[in-house]
């Protein structure tokens, strides 16, 4: 009754550069982190062998030192562990596998299928069919050759492969490194354990993209899982059981400001973020001052619990009310600057009303800070 | 504001009280001339506003030198219908006193509210101050400043906003200014303020921009390299071990060796065809030997026939010979004859030619001798003449010595007989006729005279003698002497064997008359002999000696012949009668040695010994002919002979026993070595077409290409080797790099450079937009804040300046003017740019218009120009009366002027200050 951990996509040494410095460390760092969590889990389930199909690397040259990490995270689990290269390092003459190998840091039982063909494990009862990439980008099916290749009777023919299933995926997506959808029943697989999508995702009862264990990036599409598949014995449907080991919750938000209750909307799920989470907000709509205020201050009080909170603001623009003007007790031209920016806002080009919106903004906030000061 | 009293007291040159009363309310003019007072009062008034009482700064008040004046100001006004009087005095009595109305005000508060009222500031120390002389500073124009107003503009500033502010009825942005200058600030962190050009952070993000672009360019373009090389080392793994599976230098190596035994195979057959080839020539050559051989039998028969037709062909040449041979001799021996005979008539013809010169010579010869003959016998007859002449010359010959002397003594004896006379006594006689009478011997005529130099004895023929003696000594001395000489002459006269003198000269006239006859008898003889009568004689006997040689020459030339006597005779006679030789042979027309053939004259030199030449040419083609044909003869006869001898030798070789065994031999061995010939032909044939076939040249070429090929796959492989080795260390140097790490965390830095660069950006043009909104919005709001000042600016600089336009600056300062001249274009320049006279003009209109705005916000105006306008045409001056009339009309004018007719047409009287002097109090 053999029971696997499927995982893939690990990206390690992924940068993250549209991140400020403070947020892209540890969000880098987790991608190592959660192999730890991996292994703890493969222990802990004491499951015959964990899969890792394709894209362990981010990059084909890697830093050593994050090459020796990532090695040193497997320590939890004794494996074994098998590895496909993927599209981000494929099985090249020389490649970070090469390299590792070079620096004898691949632990023993770190089983890397860098060529295809067969491996058969008898000891856990399973032969493993591998379609590495041995270029980075091919337009053949590599796992066509599984439906010829041989195993032992008696033992489960489990594959892996990393691409895109034909006409499943998001068109584009599927362009390169294509994979038959129909291929494990073609190939007599009791189970094929994809990767390159990175979200977990189910082709069919034998067929899953586990994704990647540890999310990065805000599509919502149920990243941050591994799968346990259990095959009682050749040509059971395996039982699937996925196991959230992600740590960062990355959400992607729309937040449209037309009225004062679509700040409240706002507020509460500001008031809702929690340190996991990363949080990009697409801003849009208008303020007047005191909305404006307090949507920046609800944004500053989330963004100081949160993971990491990006806002955009290129099409949110603060748009002061007649009051507010008189609140600011502007005398002589100030004011009339500040209506010649409000209607600038409203009647510019979309360049000219941003830079508008920000004129307005910094002088808004100069004389709100005169006033503060003065009073 | 108006002043209707001022006096003045202890005040400069005003010792005594000085007062003006009923001020104007309008224009006053003050006139007085220089240093009579004006600045006095001028500085009295600013001194009762501006000073504190207690200063102790304004000791020029004082009279000079009295330090014990307490200088006094009493002024009265009306301020908005407020009576005002003040008293103020200085130094010695320090007080302040102002009437407000029916309050009273004193010192500091006094002051206080003066200057509140007024518009200007106290000094809190010392003299007062231009800074803080605010409205009064700009309205009371002190001498020689007239021209000037930015800075008394700027000390009223705050009034003049203040009156423009009321009069727009609107409180300005306080804030305005400020907020300009923290955004201008603000943007001058990011943009240069003259330039606009990025500038602190905003400059550092692009510059880092630019510095990460060409990092990751850089990155990229050695990640590529690195992924190139990465593919290479696959490609070329792959090919390494294809090769070393299929190892295809192994097979080149065979398919070498294969074609190398193919090749060695063929030399083996080369070498062989060699030998044939070898045997084929020796046989050739043989062959070709043995058929000389055969060729040389043949030629002996050709030959033998040949010889015998020479045998017979030398016998018939002889016969030929032969047959030539006599005729030869015939015509030779023909030829001899004619050239003899043409000899002959060539030494005929030369006697002829001698015999021609010799009869020429010979009559030259004899004419020369007959001239000869005839020179002789004139010389002869001439030397005959001449023996007689010098035979009459002897006869005659005088002495010429002799004959001198004689002609001496003649000379002296006549002198003596002169010098007798001399001496002598005359004697005249006349006598009787018939009367004889004679002196001495001599009978004497009738009638005559005598000189007596000796004593004579006059016979006078019967009358007697009579003795005459005559006197003196020297008659006896010279009669001795006479004796002495006519001895002498007798002596020489015997000598000479003359009779007398005359005697002598006549002999002498003879000689010389033959001497000359001599000479010409010489001359003809010398000419006929020249060289002597001897010579011609010997010349003669010569030529006559030749002519009888030449004659018996000619005899000889003639020899033995019939005519010999004719030409004997004929040549005696030639000696004679000049008889050509010609003549001679005519008369003798057949010679015996003439040409046989031919009669007639003989031919010319010339022509004889042309013939003779021909003759001689002839003989030499007959001898020629003769001796060819003797030698043709001997010639045959000689090849006879020899072709005898050769016919026998080659009849000799024929008729040998053995020569046909030896034929038969050379004919058998020619058909045996044809065959050998003909069998090695075939076997080189056979071998070479064998070679052919086998194509060496490629195989050749085969082993060097596979040769090669498989060195290639080796080195190929070894290179591939290397290749790998060298790639491999490559890419692992290059993989400790992180190149991809690197470039995730430049493309980071980059994203990062990028967001902050959009931020800094959009800030920059948000705060350039702010900045020249309210910029644009504070001028705007300027303008209109400054309409009121400009409206009245303007009112009066039309009647300075029609059509001008002028502008007030951030200050209100009059700014740029902008004027229209006539026939020209406008142009604009600033108030700082005009002259010294419309600056003056330019500065007072603005001062009117800054009174009316002030009057116009309530504020008191008074206007006192301190000798103005000193600089301005006549015609400036005219229209800044107008304007200052028409100012008058709002504001109480005080000017001071030195020149009171020029002022005369302001409508006002001039007030004189020694008018306003006041007796003592």
């Amino acid at each position: 009754m053999p029971r696997f951990l499927h995982t893939a996509d690990w990206q390690i040494g992924r940068q993250y550069g549209q991140f400020p410095p403070d947020d892209a460390v540890p969000l880098a760092e987790e991608r190592i982190t959660v192999v730890q969590r991996i292994a703890a889990l493969a222990t802990e389930r004491r499951v015959d062998a964990v899969l890792v199909a394709g894209d362990v690397f981010d990059t084909q040259t890697v830093d050593d030192r994050v090459q020796r990490r990532l090695f040193n995270a497997l320590a939890a689990y004794r494996g074994p562990w098998l590895m496909i290269p993927g599209n981000h390092y494929a099985a090249l003459a020389e490649s970070v596998w090469t390299r590792a190998r070079r620096l004898g840091c691949i632990p023993p039982d770190v089983h890397l299928l860098d060529k295809p063909g067969v491996i058969e494990m008898p000891s856990i009862g399973t032969a493993f069919l591998a379609a590495p990439l041995t270029q980075r980008h091919t337009y053949t099916d590599l796992t066509t050759d599984f439906d010829r290749w041989p195993s032992a009777d008696g033992l489960l023919r489990v594959g892996l492969a990393h691409g895109s299933v034909q006409g499943v995926l998001a068109d584009g997506i599927d362009a390169t490194n294509p994979i038959h959808p129909d291929r494990a029943r073609s190939a007599r697989l009791d189970y094929l354990a994809l990767g390159d999508w990175h979200g977990m995702k189910r082709i069919d009862d034998r067929t899953w993209y586990s994704g990647t264990p540890e999310p990065d990036r805000f599509r919502n599409n149920e990243a941050g899982m591994v799968l346990e598949v259990q095959i009682d014995t050749p040509g059971h449907t395996p039982v699937i059981t996925p196991h959230a080991v992600g740590r960062f919750d990355w959400q992607s938000w729309q937040a449209d400001i037309r009225v004062s209750s679509d700040v409240d909307a706002l507020a509460e799920r500001l008031a809702a973020v929690l340190p996991r989470d990363v949080v990009h907000l697409d801003l849009s709509g208008r303020a007047d001052m005191a909305e404006h205020a307090r949507i920046e201050r609800l944004l500053s009080e989330a963004a100081g619990r949160a993971r990491s909170l990006q806002v955009d603001r290129a099409a949110f623009r603060l748009m002061p009310t007649e009051a507010d003007i008189a609140a600011l007790q502007l005398d002589g031209y100030l004011g009339e600057v500040l209506v010649d920016l409000r209607s600038r806002q409203n009647n510019a080009s979309v360049d000219d009303a941003e830079i508008a919106g920000a004129a307005l903004t910094v002088l808004a906030g100069l004389l709100a800070d005169r006033r503060a000061a003065a009073s | 504001m108006k002043i209707t009293r001022l006096r003045l007291e202890q005040v400069r040159q005003f010792r005594r009280p000085l007062e003006l009363r009923d001020i104007d309310a309008g224009i006053n003019l003050i006139s007085g001339p220089n240093e009579a007072g004006k600045s006095t009062m001028v500085r009295a008034i600013r001194a009762a506003f501006f000073e504190k009482h207690r200063s102790m700064s304004v000791a020029d008040l004082q009279p000079f030198g009295d330090s014990a004046a307490a200088p006094s100001i009493e002024l009265d006004f009306h301020v908005a219908g407020i009576r005002y009087q003040l008293k103020k005095s200085f130094l010695q009595k320090k007080r302040a006193d102002l009437m407000v109305g029916t309050d009273r005000l004193s010192n500091d508060d006094a002051e206080t509210h003066l200057a509140e009222l007024l518009g200007f500031a106290m000094s809190s120390r010392g003299a007062s101050k231009a800074e803080q002389w605010g409205i009064p500073g700009l309205l009371w124009i002190e001498q020689g400043s007239g021209h000037e107003i930015h800075g008394a503009v700027g000390n009223a500033s705050d009034h003049l906003r203040n009156a423009l502010n009321s009069s727009l009825g609107e409180v300005t942005s306080t804030d305005g200014d400020d907020v300009l200058d923290l955004l201008k600030a603000e943007r001058e962190l990011l943009l240069t303020a003259s330039t606009s050009r990025p500038t602190g952070v905003y400059k550092e993000v692009i510059e880092a921009m630019a510095g990460q672009q060409e990092r990751l360019v850089a990155l990229r373009q050695k990640i590529d390299d690195y992924r190139e090389q990465v593919d290479r080392l696959g490609v070329v793994q792959a090919e390494l071990a294809a090769d070393d599976a299929a190892r295809p230098w192994e097979a080149f190596e065979a398919q070498r060796q294969q074609a190398q035994a193919m090749l060695d195979g063929l030399a083996v057959a080369g070498r062989a065809l060699d030998a044939d080839r070898q045997a084929l020539l020796q046989v050739e050559q043989k062959l070709q030997w043995l058929g000389e051989q055969a060729r040389g039998f043949e030629q002996q028969s050709q030959q033998a026939l040949q010889r015998r037709a020479e045998v017979e062909a030398a016998n018939a040449a002889v016969v030929n010979a032969q047959e030539r041979l006599a005729p030869s001799r015939t015509r030779l021996q023909a030829a001899e004859a004619a050239l003899d005979d043409a000899q002959l008539i060539v030494a005929a013809a030369r006697a002829e030619l001698l015999r021609g010169t010799m009869a020429t010579q010979l009559a030259d010869w004899r004419s020369r001798h007959d001239a000869v003959e005839r020179a002789l016998a004139q010389a002869r007859a001439h030397d005959a003449e001449l023996a007689e002449l010098r035979k009459v010359s002897i006869a005659n010959q005088v002495d010429a010595v002799d004959l001198g002397n004689l002609q001496k003594i003649a000379a002296a004896l006549r002198e003596l007989e002169i010098r007798q006379q001399a001496v002598a006594t005359r004697l005249s006689f006349v006598f009787e006729a018939g009367v004889k009478a004679f002196l001495d011997d001599e009978s004497l005529e009738t009638n005559g005279e005598r000189l007596l130099s000796k004593p004579g004895e006059l016979t006078i023929a019967g009358v007697g003698r009579l003795r005459i003696e005559p006197g003196g000594e020297d008659l006896g001395a010279m009669t001795s002497q006479k004796s002495r000489l006519e001895a002498d002459r007798s002596l020489l006269l015997a000598k000479m064997g003359v009779a007398d003198l005359a005697q002598a000269q006549g002999r002498q006239a003879v000689s010389q008359s033959v001497e000359q006859d001599m000479r010409r008898v010489q001359a003809l003889s010398t000419q006929a002999a020249p060289k002597g009568v001897q010579a011609l004689r010997l010349e003669s006997v010569e030529l006559q000696a030749r002519i009888e040689a030449l004659i018996v020459q000619q005899r000889t030339i003639e020899g033995p012949a019939d005519g010999g006597t004719q030409v004997d005779a004929d040549t005696s006679m030639d000696l004679f009668g000049f008889a050509s030789p010609v003549h001679a042979a005519e008369a003798s027309p057949d010679r015996s040695w003439t040409a046989p053939s031919e009669s007639g004259p003989t031919p010319s030199l010339p022509e004889a010994e042309r013939a003779s030449t021909f003759a001689a040419s002839q003989l030499k083609t007959a001898q020629a002919a003769a001796q060819d044909a003797q030698s043709s003869w001997v010639a045959a006869r000689s090849r006879i002979a020899h072709a005898q001898a050769e016919w026998q030798a080659i009849d000799a070789i024929l008729n040998l026993p053995e020569r046909l065994d030896r034929i038969g031999a050379n004919r058998a061995e020619q058909a045996m070595t044809v065959q050998q010939r003909d069998q090695l032909h075939a076997a080189v044939a056979a071998r070479e077409a064998e070679l052919v076939a086998s194509q060496p040249s490629l195989l050749r070429q085969d082993v060097d290409r596979l040769g090669r090929s498989a060195e290639q796959a080796l080195s190929a492989q070894s290179r591939r080797r290397e290749e790998v080795l060298r790639l491999q260390s490559r890419l692992e140097e290059a993989g400790a790099q992180g190149l991809e790490d690197a470039l995730a965390e430049a493309e980071a830095q980059a994203e990062r450079s990028k967001r902050r660069h959009a931020e800094l950006t959009l800030r920059a043009q948000a705060l350039t937009l702010l900045v020249s909104l309210l910029e644009d919005k504070r001028r705007a709001l300027t303008r209109r804040l400054q309409a009121p000042l400009q409206k009245h600016l303007d009112r009066h600089l039309q009647l300075l300046f029609p059509q001008a336009q002028v502008t007030l600056d951030e200050h209100l300062s009059p700014g740029l003017l902008t004027r229209g001249l006539p026939g020209r274009e406008s142009e604009t320049g600033d108030f700082h740019s005009l002259s010294f006279g419309a600056r003056e003009q330019m500065a007072l209109i603005s001062r009117l218009a800054y009174a009316d705005l002030l009057k116009e916000a309530g504020r008191p105006t008074l206007l006192i120009l301190d000798d103005a306008l000193v600089h301005s045409d006549a015609t400036r001056l005219g229209q800044m009366k107008r304007i200052l009339f028409d100012a008058a009309t709002r504001h109480q004018v005080l000017l001071f002027t030195c020149h009171p007719d020029q002022w005369r047409d302001l409508g006002v009287p001039a007030r004189s200050i020694d008018s306003m002097r006041v007796g003592p109090a």
